[in-house]
């Protein structure tokens, strides 16, 4: 083995998928460890004390994930140490080990990443509620065409400001942006005015229950976008705004309008009519979505999911006329409530066709 | 794509010639087809040199090709079987084979050695590893060994 050259040697290590076999590999002898740490590219750090230990071990990280508290030093040490990163995952998930009162990295702190890792494709900044306007806008400023995912749920500091500086991007496909309750139509009219509106697939506007018809309307700009999520975008968001989307952006595959309790049949028509591409529809809670709305979908092409519980509006023929008329249907999700009440026999049509899913 | 009765010389690194078909090894090694592709190989002349690779090692990687070359129609699992047996050799055996074949870059070749490596020593305790692979000085000090069989010790 000694006579093979360290290129041989990482090819080999290349071929071991499974992370115990590839520590095992390192600890056979000292010139594995040193490919080991050479070779390896992305690492999940569980304890924060660690950093400074392990980071410098593996000079060619590009995947750095952490789910535990980080501090300012933290991340400045990270950005200096690993200026190649690609993948940055810092998706918070509190625990009770967590007693200790710790406060979350700032901007600051952000800002240093920005400005040193130059190449990020991916960044997770979930639940780091320490994230403001100016650590996205650093992010954006210095991402240089390769950001593609930026997750912000849960940034509760996160608002417009930040918004204006994405919508400059021009190569982000997925935002994520559930939870930001301080974002306003001001900002998704920021969003809708730059380059952004040519390469964005996934929004997720989950909770955002500011926002009005008229910063939905400003959506319609996005014309490569094949994900929305509006759930519990609150009573302000109604027909007006989901039609003129619906009615510009017709790429569609997946829609989520959840509890939108001001959405009616018109939206759900205008939606099954030209998004000829739907695949995952959700109406969970919308009150005022009647049989007219579901029945939109009898002879949709493409339509596999419908989740529909709290629609009571729906009767038991109309939800049979749009399940056997939509063949591609493959899952339909129900009021649990409505087990008892929906005739046996219609259920068991439409559990030949699809299945019947309740909750 | 060479002519099938087209015949190469290749000359191991105890100056022994051997002469191949020359689609076998065209069609399995990229250096080779490159060589022939940019026209550098005369057909009366020339012999390609491979100082690296001695000529048992040399006979076997041949064999290979020839194999795959005439037999490539074959089940999956005739030629499974078939690869297995030609890889039926000591590790020091293996090792030339690797280096010959990262050497004339031969990918498919390459890939089954890897596969046989990676099953070698996966899910084995590290002393195992060590028999298997012919590793007698590991490198580390008393105390990093201490220390990694205190750190993993399920690996041990």
């Amino acid at each position: 083995m000694m006579k093979l050259g360290d290129d041989e040697l990482s090819l080999i290590l290349s071929h071991l998928q499974d992370p115990h076999d590839r520590t095992s590999f390192s600890e056979v002898c000292k010139r594995f460890l040193t490919i080991h740490a050479l070779t390896r590219t992305s690492i999940r750090l569980i304890e924060p004390d660690s950093l400074h230990s392990l980071l410098p071990r593996f000079p060619n990280l590009t995947h750095f994930h952490c789910s535990a508290p980080l501090s300012d030093n933290n991340l400045l040490f990270i950005s200096k140490t690993c200026p190649n990163l690609k993948t940055l995952n810092l998706s918070f998930r509190p625990s009770s080990l967590h007693r200790r009162t710790f406060r979350h990295f700032s901007h600051r702190a952000i800002s240093s990443i920005a400005s040193r890792c130059r190449l990020l494709s991916a960044v997770s900044l979930r639940r780091r509620t320490g994230v403001a306007d100016a650590g996205v806008a650093a992010i954006c400023a210095a991402s240089n065409h390769h950001l593609r995912h930026l997750d912000l749920g849960r940034c509760s500091l996160v608002g417009d400001g930040a918004l204006e500086a994405i919508g400059r991007l021009n190569s982000l496909q997925v935002l994520n942006l559930e939870g930001c309750s301080l974002v306003t139509d001001l900002g998704l009219g920021f969003l809708a005015s730059g380059p952004l509106t040519k390469t964005l697939k996934v929004l997720v506007l989950v909770e955002c229950d500011r926002i009005t018809d008229t910063g939905v309307s400003n959506l319609k700009s996005f014309s490569s976008l094949e994900e929305l999520n509006l759930a519990e975008c609150g009573p302000k968001v109604t027909d007006v705004g989901c039609v003129a989307v619906f009615e510009a952006v017709t790429g569609l595959k997946k829609v989520n309008l959840s509890w939108l309790v001001n959405v009616t049949d018109a939206a759900v028509v205008a939606m099954a009519e030209h998004g000829q591409k739907l695949v995952a529809v959700n109406l969970t809670g919308c009150e005022l979505v009647s049989g007219v709305g579901i029945k939109a979908f009898e002879g949709h092409g493409c339509l596999e999911s419908l989740v529909i519980p709290g629609c009571h509006y729906t009767s038991a023929s109309d939800l049979e006329c749009a399940v056997l008329g939509c063949k591609s249907l493959k899952y339909v999700e129900l009021d649990k409530g409505l087990m008892f009440w929906l005739p046996l026999d219609t259920q068991e049509k439409i559990s030949r066709f699809c299945d019947l899913g309740w909750s | 794509m060479g002519s099938p009765l087209k015949k190469i010389m290749l000359c191991s690194s105890e100056k022994e010639i051997f002469s191949v078909e020359e689609q076998v090894m065209v069609q399995h090694s990229v250096i080779i087809n490159n060589m022939i592709e940019d026209g550098s190989y005369n057909y009366e002349e020339s012999k390609i040199p491979l100082d690296c690779v001695d000529s048992k090692t040399l006979k076997k990687v041949i064999d290979y090709c020839t194999y795959h070359t005439h037999h490539h129609n074959d089940n999956q699992e005739d030629l499974e079987a078939w690869d297995a047996q030609f890889l039926n050799v000591d590790s020091n055996g293996l090792y030339d084979l690797l280096m010959a074949a990262n050497y004339l870059e031969i990918r498919n070749l390459l890939d089954l050695i890897y596969r046989t490596i990676k099953n070698m020593i996966k899910g084995k305790k590290i002393d195992e590893i060590r028999r298997i692979l012919n590793i007698k000085d590991h490198g580390f000090t008393p105390e990093e060994e201490e220390q990694n069989r205190k750190e993993y010790p399920h690996f041990y």
